[in-house]
């Protein structure tokens, strides 16, 4: 069996965002879903001096930069309205899995969108991946 | 006894449907994002766009409640590895990871959370959940090959 890079990251990014389910529950349990987004986005901004590249981001197009900022906008709203959902009764053992089925969005649109190919091998994982998080979801 | 209500007639539900639309879109535009801007680079600008929902709840007075220590320490954390999770989403894209498969892979997650609620709260899983957990592994040695 050989993990190629992509799936090491992958896998590492599962168990960040595994620890972060929990995180999500016992803050919202604490704070408003609001108060938690906004020491979430101060979270994100403590890394900033980490990630500061040094060098203007002119030399990226204004396409790409409008995608990641967008994408940013994306990822505050999916966030606030899981700490939402959270603090307005939903279960953490039932919402965590149930906006986990967000890949089956993504599986129908990023072939059509981006052109990807998936092999066959690809395609079963994908299947069990996505029976595994219906089953976590139940 | 009363009947459960129904999930479509509860709040959650529709916040959760509006988490899974936001984070499909969030997949899908930094998977093209990426393609030109590095990890780094790419992060530190996806927080600027993060920043914006934040400010407007500010102006907005909807974080009066946030003294209490234990969960802005909570929420803090919680910024801080999702970052570190998205850094490592973004090296998975950047190294020839196919959206799709990275996506469904990463959203696994909640079998760790499960793990740690079950550790930590000693929550237990149902056998739908244990079968779950038996494909989700089969998905992620099938990627591996």
């Amino acid at each position: 069996m050989h993990f190629a890079p992509w799936l090491l990251f992958t896998i590492l990014a599962l168990l960040c965002f595994g620890v972060v389910g929990l995180l999500q529950k016992l803050s919202t349990d604490l704070i408003s879903a609001e108060s938690a987004l906004v020491w979430l986005v101060v979270g994100f901004l403590l890394l900033q001096p980490f990630l500061y590249p040094g060098q203007s981001f002119r030399i990226y197009s204004a396409r790409s930069i409008a995608f990641v900022f967008a994408a940013g906008s994306l990822n505050a709203l999916g966030s606030w309205a899981i700490l939402a959902a959270m603090k307005s009764g939903g279960k953490a053992s039932v919402v965590v899995p149930f906006t986990a089925v967000y890949p089956m969005v993504v599986c129908v649109v990023a072939p059509l969108l981006l052109h990807e190919h998936i092999t066959m091998m690809q395609g079963l994982g994908i299947a069990c991946g996505l029976g595994a998080i219906l089953l976590l979801a139940k | 006894m009363a009947p459960a209500p129904r999930p479509f007639t509860q709040r959650w539900f529709w916040y959760s449907i509006l988490t899974i639309i936001g984070w499909a879109g969030w997949a899908i535009l930094l998977k093209i994002g990426s393609v030109e801007i590095p990890t780094k680079p790419s992060l530190f600008l996806q927080t600027f766009g993060m920043a914006p929902l934040a400010v407007v709840l500010v102006l907005a007075g909807s974080t009066g409640d946030a003294r209490n220590k234990k969960g802005v320490t909570y929420s803090l954390l919680n910024g801080v590895i999702t970052g570190i999770g998205i850094l490592c989403l973004l090296a998975a894209y950047r190294s020839g990871g196919n959206t799709s498969v990275v996506s469904v892979t990463a959203s696994l997650y909640p079998l760790v959370t499960f793990a740690l609620a079950a550790l930590l709260l000693g929550e237990r899983l149902s056998r739908s959940q244990m079968l779950g957990l038996v494909l989700a592994t089969i998905a992620i040695v099938l990627f591996s090959f």
